[in-house]
């Protein structure tokens, strides 16, 4: 049996002795750390943050005195911003080798700071009694400070002082760091506000610029609608005033009045048949005349009705409209036109197609499409009076959307300005406002569509595809 | 803060210096630190490290009949060298002549080393000292006194080869014989000491009733030789009553004077008995003072061995350091010590190396009176004691 010897007892109870010591030091360690993590983080400004740090340390420590030393960018001086004796405040140190280093992140422990030379310039009145120092840095996003731990004593300060406060500055940095952040996020919140109200103000300037441009765009866009109305109208009175029916009993009275003496009563009875028949037939054609004209009369009070609601800020109201018969009714109102240039115009379009729309706006935007499909057919009648133009519209619809194309053999465009038709003021036309195909997107868009302009090229006639997605607009 | 240590056994100082030199691999070498034997002049040593270390400071200190680097023990006329770069350290050197009024002379060599450096004012991390033998307590007081308490002092006392007062102390600016050398160590890294004794305390005590300064003439009024004798079981008999050195007879019988209570176990510093006269008076190798208790300890070569080992474990624990984390160790280990074991120094070496492996740089000196601090952080000297200090790349 192996004798126990008295030094391995010894060992054992120094290292047990050891142990209870270091968790002695621990313990205060944990402590120090607590107490300065509940004060520094309850502090609200940066003054209080190390005001709580110097009280804590210059407390736990044993300090006769404990002091924050600032040092602004760019200055060669050091002062001290807050201390545990109001006498220490405002001292000035002057930066210099030994305050350089602590700001590079090397802790200073001075037995004497008498020795300092930072020291020697300020030891006069209460701070001559300071002997010894420990010196932390405190080094922050843009803080350049030093955590100064005094006594009275020469040589207090330790390894074991510096490993305290090494582990509490890390929560000093980190409150001061929080501090300067919360601070900058104050003064961003500052400029946000401030931006807001920028923003806000000029967003009333744009509402207001918006409505006086809305209210300009939807004057035009009356002004547009009537256009296309008038032109069907004007077509029908150039029609009206050459009407051959009427020239004929014009004329056939002028030879009858010259010749009616000399006219037998047979010959003057047959005479005032054929005016009478002329006369019916005239009549006839004003009544259809007057037919059409009514109805476009009565487009344009329904154009003008649709935007005086507009403008009173009314809902237009949306139903489910027949394809077929918003077309009908707009070659309807062409018929004339279309008669005139000899315009061959197919309707393939599937009856049973719906769309929830404004009807209104719907007629006009369709109108606007078949004005421009006539526009570029007379344009290329000028130059080709031999060519035969045409119009094919199709309607079709599957799950997702109603498919629509109104196609003419007009005189197309350069398939590379086909996205900028529907940008405004954009025209090809000579007389255009750059309004109507404008107008048409916005409509076509506003009602969960997209519509494409496509040409092979000027001369080859030119197509706008329209697709109405099912469900966006009844959503709204 | 790296080191690294080389020894060699050339007689030629400067052949000699130049081969640790060329064995460095460190990338500045900044600072030196060294034992050597007397063979080795001062003038020198001096001379030739100026010369192949133009930059560096340097602090060289005698050891008696060889020293004991990670490589073993070297036994000899050696020259061993630490060698210390200077990333994140700085090394500040001083030397002076003891003189009347040790004490301000060993405050002034303490700020000289820190101001030398332009530190002045700046606390160590901890400082190095060699110094002729004598006068050690009264420089502890006085390095007290320049820096306060908180710096561990470790190091150890010049020693020669048969006390014939051929030690001597080298550094940068000076060297001499009687002289106190200082090296003050500042680092951010931590550097552990620990201060050892490898002895028990017997039951046998007395109080020093006559003496003057490291001179003992009575214990509790009998001639100091006699109850020394009697506490031994008069293994001193024949030395009695003629003038004799008992350096060696009493290597494992010191007297003890308690140096405070760990764990409520006193520990002690030991004086260690130089020799006895025809008046039976006892010399020693630290002051003893009137009215101080003195206890007869007893070691054992066993104990003495394993102690060695131990004092490193010590310093390692006291600052919770891995071998993986120490870069260099500086040691003193008593001459009286290292006479006793003789031959089984090499198992000493051994201990060591349980608990500091080879690759970690290691230079001992043996030393006549160590100086270092003791379990509670006072710095104390004694002799018989192993003194201990680590280097280490572990942030405080």
């Amino acid at each position: 049996m192996t004798a126990i010897k008295r030094n391995d007892v010894q060992d054992i109870l120094f290292d047990l002795h050891r142990m209870q010591k270091k968790e002695e030091i621990l313990k205060k360690e944990c402590h120090t750390l607590f107490v300065a993590s509940k004060v520094l983080n309850s502090s609200m400004d940066f003054n209080e943050v190390i005001q709580n740090l110097i009280h804590v340390l210059n407390k736990e420590l044993e300090c006769s005195e404990s002091f924050i030393l600032i040092n602004q960018p760019g200055s060669d001086t050091f002062q001290t911003t807050v201390s545990t004796n109001e006498k220490f405040n405002n001292l000035e140190f002057r930066l210099s080798d030994s305050f350089e280093r602590v700001l590079e992140k090397h802790p200073l422990i001075s037995h004497d700071v008498r020795e300092i030379t930072e020291w020697k310039e300020v030891m006069n009145g209460e701070i001559d009694s300071i002997r010894s120092a420990m010196h932390i840095p405190l080094v922050g996003n843009s803080l350049r400070a030093i955590l100064v731990c005094a006594h009275h004593e020469i040589g207090y300060f330790s390894k074991s002082h510096q490993r305290i406060a090494n582990s509490l500055t890390p929560v000093a940095r980190q409150a001061i760091i929080n501090l300067e952040n919360q601070t900058r996020l104050l003064e961003e919140v500052e400029l946000r506000k401030h931006t807001e109200q920028v923003l806000k103000n000029l967003q009333n300037t744009l509402v207001t610029t918006a409505y006086k441009e809305g209210f300009a765009e939807h004057a035009i866009s009356v002004l547009h609608n009537i256009g296309n109305l008038v032109t069907p109208l004007k077509a029908r009175n150039d029609l009206i005033s050459k009407n051959q029916s009427l020239e004929d009993c014009i004329s056939f009275c002028q030879n009858f009045a010259s010749k009616m003496g000399s006219l037998s009563d047979e010959k003057k009875n047959q005479a005032i048949q054929i005016l009478i028949d002329k006369l019916n037939e005239f009549s006839e054609k004003l009544d259809k005349h007057q037919d059409i004209t009514t109805d476009i009369v009565n487009k344009i009070a329904d154009t003008i009705s649709a935007q005086q609601k507009f403008a009173n800020l009314k809902n237009t109201v949306k139903a489910e409209i027949k394809v077929i018969d918003l077309f009908n009714e707009v070659i309807h109102t062409f018929t004339d036109i279309v008669s005139k240039l000899e315009i061959s115009v197919e309707m393939d379009i599937d009856p049973m197609v719906e769309i929830y729309i404004e009807r209104n706006s719907a007629y006009h935007t369709f109108l606007n499409l078949i004005s421009n499909a006539v526009d570029s057919i007379q344009e290329k009648k000028l130059a080709d009076r031999t060519y035969s133009p045409s119009i094919q519209i199709t309607c079709h619809q599957d799950q997702e959307a109603v498919h629509l194309e109104v196609k003419d053999n007009g005189i197309g465009l350069d398939p590379q300005l086909a996205e900028e038709v529907f940008k405004y003021g954009y025209t090809t036309k000579e007389k255009g406002s750059g309004f109507g195909l404008h107008s048409c997107g916005n409509f076509i868009r506003a009602n969960n569509g997209d519509i494409k302009l496509k040409s092979d090229g000027p001369g080859t006639g030119a197509s706008l595809q329209i697709t109405l997605f099912r469900g966006g607009a009844r959503n709204e | 803060m790296q080191t690294q240590c080389f020894t060699s056994s050339n007689e030629n100082t400067m052949d000699a210096i130049k081969e640790c030199v060329e064995r460095c691999t460190l990338p500045k070498i900044s600072h030196v630190i060294g034992f050597a034997s007397i063979s080795h002049g001062p003038q020198d040593i001096k001379t030739c490290l100026k010369e192949i270390l133009p930059n560096a400071s340097f602090h060289i200190s005698s050891s008696c009949q060889g020293t004991m680097t990670q490589e073993g023990v070297k036994r000899g006329d050696v020259i061993s060298l630490m060698f210390f770069e200077g990333k994140e350290a700085s090394f500040g050197t001083s030397i002076a002549k003891k003189e009347r009024g040790i004490r301000e002379i060993a405050k002034k060599v303490v700020k000289d080393s820190i101001s030398n450096i332009d530190r002045a004012g700046e606390t160590p991390s901890a400082i190095w000292i060699t110094g002729s033998p004598g006068a050690e307590e009264k420089i502890l007081e006085g390095i007290k006194n320049a820096v306060g308490s908180n710096v561990p002092v470790v190091g150890g006392s010049s020693a020669d080869n048969e006390i014939t007062g051929k030690w001597f102390q080298v550094t940068n600016d000076d060297h001499a014989n009687e002289s106190l050398a200082v090296t003050s160590f500042f680092s951010e890294n931590v550097i552990s000491a620990s201060f050892h004794c490898g002895y028990n305390a017997s039951p046998y005590k007395g109080v020093i009733t006559k003496s003057n300064g490291r001179t003992v003439y009575e214990i509790d009024n009998r001639p100091a030789a006699l109850v020394y004798n009697e506490w031994s079981g008069n293994r001193f008999s024949d030395f009695l009553g003629a003038h004799n050195t008992i350096l060696s007879e009493s290597g494992l019988f010191p007297l003890g004077r308690k140096a405070g209570e760990f764990a409520d176990i006193p520990y002690y510093k030991l004086s260690h008995p130089e020799s006895v006269d025809e008046t039976n008076k006892i010399t020693f190798f630290t002051d003893i003072e009137e009215g101080e208790e003195v206890v007869f300890m007893e070691g054992d070569i066993e104990e003495l061995i394993k102690r060695s080992g131990k004092a490193i474990n010590s310093a390692m624990k006291v600052s919770e350091l891995e071998p993986e984390e120490i870069t260099g160790c500086l040691m003193t280990f008593c001459a009286g010590c290292m006479l006793t074991l003789d031959f089984r120094m090499d198992e000493a070496f051994d201990e060591i190396s349980h608990y500091l492996p080879s690759h970690i740089p290691l230079l001992a000196g043996f030393t006549f009176g160590e100086q270092g601090q003791l379990v509670e952080g006072e710095n104390a000297h004694g002799n018989l004691m192993f003194s201990v200090i680590l280097f280490s790349n572990k942030r405080i």
